[in-house]
């Protein structure tokens, strides 16, 4: 708090009104060192400044003062964490619907129509190799890889996805 | 605030939230000895710190899901225990000896408590006797004055996260610091003590 200005002449009382502030290093630079320099010169200040000297110290040196050892009990024992638990349930962040398994038919995923759409793409793409089935049959290689592909990327997209969120909450 | 990591606190917190034991644990050990400390010194009874403390660790650990994270926990934790402390005081209101009856600038009572018993004797037998003294001196303030020097030079808390703590402009807090510190330069004047 810069009660002075440079043009004033610096008293006792000027002393006495900023010497909180000077303890507690919140003069600004030059008024700090006009009060240093009062005070270096005056003795009723300079004993004024070492009283609230040793009155900060000590308020800041006051003891640490330690709760009783059985004080936890009492408090950690009200805690409802089943709520907390509940709670944090119904807080999660809900995965997005598209990446939910069963957003995904009944039939792309089941095990019997992914390997027959791997076993028709890899069948036709074997006959493509050998230029026995038009070109036009490459439409029923990406049919067949469609339900592994979709089923896959679902996947990963699931797991970066939770990845994400368990960073955040960490962070 | 100078003591206490509030993105620590806050990666705590979170795991409070979901039902940890431990981090509750945690949290508890980080303030137990603050706010308990606070408690002591605002009331000088170590039975009503214990269950003032207490109450306050049960508060805040059943309102964790209304502690708005964009402010410190432990400016939120501090203001629940100093206003818990100041209701405590003004419900058990001791006998006060008012300075004039009157209120001061802020519109905060003037008066001055009376000296309570004390710490128990074996505790004075451990502390320095200047020491004692001034903690007599900063028990026997108005619990206004009381709290905000203890916010201060006991935790450690700069004047922005007083006004923080205290909901109050940062130019009151410094007005109330300073007049707390003044009263008490007043009575160790006047009870002729020399710390």
């Amino acid at each position: 708090m810069d009660k002075m200005n440079d043009a004033k002449p610096w008293t006792c009382e000027t002393t006495r009104a900023n010497m909180q502030d000077y303890l507690d290093e919140t003069l600004l630079g030059p008024v700090a060192t006009r009060l240093f320099l009062h005070v270096r010169d005056c003795d009723a200040c300079c004993k004024e400044l070492d009283e609230q000297k040793a009155m900060f110290g000590m308020l800041n040196a006051m003891p640490a003062i330690e709760p009783p050892a059985d004080f936890d009990e009492k408090i950690l024992a009200s805690v409802p964490y089943a709520a907390y638990r509940e709670m944090a349930e119904l807080r999660a962040p809900r995965m997005p619907v598209i990446l939910e398994e069963e957003s995904l038919p009944d039939f792309v995923r089941s095990g019997a129509t992914r390997a027959a759409g791997l076993v028709l793409a890899a069948a036709t793409a074997a006959a493509l190799a050998m230029s026995r089935v038009p070109d036009i049959a490459v439409a029923a290689v990406g049919l067949g890889l469609l339900p592994e592909a979709l089923v896959r990327v679902q996947q990963l997209s699931r797991r970066i996805y939770v990845g994400a969120v368990q960073r955040n909450d960490h962070a | 605030m100078a003591m206490f990591d509030k993105h620590e606190d806050l990666k705590v917190i979170k795991r409070c939230k979901r039902g940890e034991e431990a981090a509750f644990a945690e949290l508890l050990g980080r303030y137990r000895g603050a706010i308990y400390g606070l408690c002591f010194r605002m009331t000088r009874k170590s039975e009503d710190a214990r269950d003032l403390a207490q109450e306050v660790f049960i508060k805040v650990f059943s309102l964790l899901d209304r502690y708005d994270e964009t402010y410190a926990f432990s400016s939120w934790i501090f203001r629940i225990a100093t206003n818990h402390c100041i209701d405590h005081l003004r419900r058990n209101r001791m006998r006060f000896l008012s300075l004039d009856g009157h209120t001061d600038k802020d519109g905060d009572e003037i008066e001055f408590q009376l000296p309570d018993k004390g710490p128990e004797p074996d505790t004075i037998l451990e502390r320095s006797e200047a020491m004692m003294r001034l903690e007599e001196v900063v028990a026997d303030l108005p619990p206004h004055y009381r709290s905000i020097i203890l916010l201060r030079h006991d935790q450690d808390l700069s004047y922005e996260d007083i006004a923080t703590v205290l909901d109050l402009p940062l130019g009151t807090v410094k007005a109330r610091i300073h007049r707390a510190r003044n009263m008490i330069t007043k009575i160790l004047a006047e009870r002729e003590y020399h710390i």
